[in-house]
């Protein structure tokens, strides 16, 4: 085996440094990041703001691979929940980022769910496409496709930005079965988007 | 997909083996996988991330807002089949109480017996109907004001404990509870015993035959 000379296109790239507004998931600050989240939990609200600005990139792309638009109001919507929740938060080895997934997760059906009663129909698909690409556009239409499995690995893999690991935590399996199951989703999504084609 | 497939990629995933050389071993099985993990990249790399600085003010300011207290949200129908079922359940009641009242309306004797365990609270009914406050104040026999008036000390038995005159008592008369100089004719149902009246338990505040007030203390 040979190291590859393309680092820009490996998913190792997909999760740079976190705090530099660019990135994801951090998985070398774990410690710092629980020592966050304890000190965000008894109403620390300079933690809860690191752990904002750390995980503000992914639960934008998530948002906006949800909605298929931007929205930053869900994007707040989200950390309000996150802030009103941590309460109920208990670290039992699952990353952050995976928790504040499954929020982004519901904050954005119950957004679609509300667009959905405030706006008239016709109204929705204008509103949707506008201000994101094509390739935004397509790729959230094909995973959409996806079993629920493979889609929360594509998701929390190049949305969130986690390792093998961390996805594996999230759920509750091995890094080996998660790289298995990631390639799989690929093919899969290959497959749904060839078909659209 | 292959078990050297699945391995190869994860061995690219880790930088450990080149594109090329992925390719030129599984071909067109690693050609789409890698297609698509491309376009994944590039559409999450182009998604704008807003600014964290406003973000977070903006967010600060909900932060500190009160939590809104959202309404338990029930579907329509069920909405309806429980007001149904209260309302329903409200008027059987009503109706109960209407004939118990009507089957005994020339009775008053019976009554208090009748609605004792309505209430609840079967020392309240021959403490009179109007005065179940009186049940969790034993001293009030003395006739304090708060007994509910100068009938409350009538039903009361000597020893101020008011939970010995229970409803059948009243419903005799009050003989249970009549004391030395009641009139033995007296039909207040326990209300006191001071006159040959009959105020139906509301009282002991007139004469005989006088209406009752509107209210019974139901």
């Amino acid at each position: 085996m040979e190291v590859s000379q393309f680092r820009g296109s490996t998913p190792a790239n997909i999760s740079p440094p976190s705090n530099d507004g660019k990135g994801g998931y951090e998985p070398d600050g774990r410690e710092d990041e629980r020592a966050l989240v304890r000190r965000a939990q008894d109403g620390d609200r300079d933690a809860f703001g690191e752990l904002y600005r750390t995980h503000l990139p992914a639960v934008s792309r998530l948002v906006r691979f949800r909605l298929g638009a931007e929205d930053e109001d869900a994007v707040s919507e989200v950390f309000l929940r996150a802030w009103r929740g941590l309460g109920s938060y208990r670290d039992t080895g699952v990353p952050f980022a995976a928790w504040l997934y499954g929020i982004a997760r519901h904050v954005a059906i119950d957004s679609i769910r509300k667009r959905g009663r405030d706006e008239p129909r016709e109204v929705l698909p204008d509103r949707g496409v506008e201000p994101m690409t094509a390739e935004i556009l397509t790729l959230r239409g094909a995973i959409e496709h996806l079993p629920t499995e493979q889609r929360q690995v594509i998701e929390l893999k190049y949305l969130v930005g986690m390792t093998n690991e961390e996805v594996a935590a999230a759920m509750g399996t091995t890094p080996g079965a998660i790289n298995a199951k990631q390639w799989r989703a690929l093919k899969a999504l290959a497959d749904v988007l060839e078909e659209r084609t | 997909m292959s078990t050297e497939l699945d391995r190869d990629l994860g061995a690219w995933a880790r930088e450990e083996l080149s594109r090329e050389r992925l390719l030129a071993v599984h071909g067109s099985a690693a050609a789409p996988i890698l297609e698509v993990h491309d376009r994944l990249t590039g559409a999450a790399a182009a998604v704008a991330v807003p600014a964290a600085q406003p973000g977070w003010a903006a967010l600060l300011v909900k932060i500190d807002a009160p939590a809104p207290v959202i309404p338990l949200r029930r579907p329509r129908a069920r909405r309806t089949l429980s007001i149904a079922i209260a309302a329903a359940l409200a008027l059987a009641g009503i109706a109960y109480a209407a004939a118990s009242r009507g089957s005994h309306g020339g009775s008053p004797t019976v009554s208090p017996a009748v609605s004792g365990p309505i209430l609840g609270s079967p020392s309240s009914a021959g403490a009179g109907s109007n005065d179940r406050r009186s049940v969790h104040a034993p001293n009030t026999q003395a006739g304090s004001p708060s007994s509910g008036g100068p009938s409350g000390g009538g039903s009361s038995s000597p020893g101020g404990t008011r939970t010995t005159t229970r409803g059948v008592d009243g419903g005799s008369g009050g003989g249970g509870t009549t004391k030395p100089g009641d009139d033995p004719h007296d039909r207040d149902q326990g209300t006191g015993n001071d006159g040959p009246h009959n105020d139906q338990g509301s009282g002991n505040n007139g004469p005989e035959g006088s209406p009752p007030p509107s209210s019974h203390g139901h």
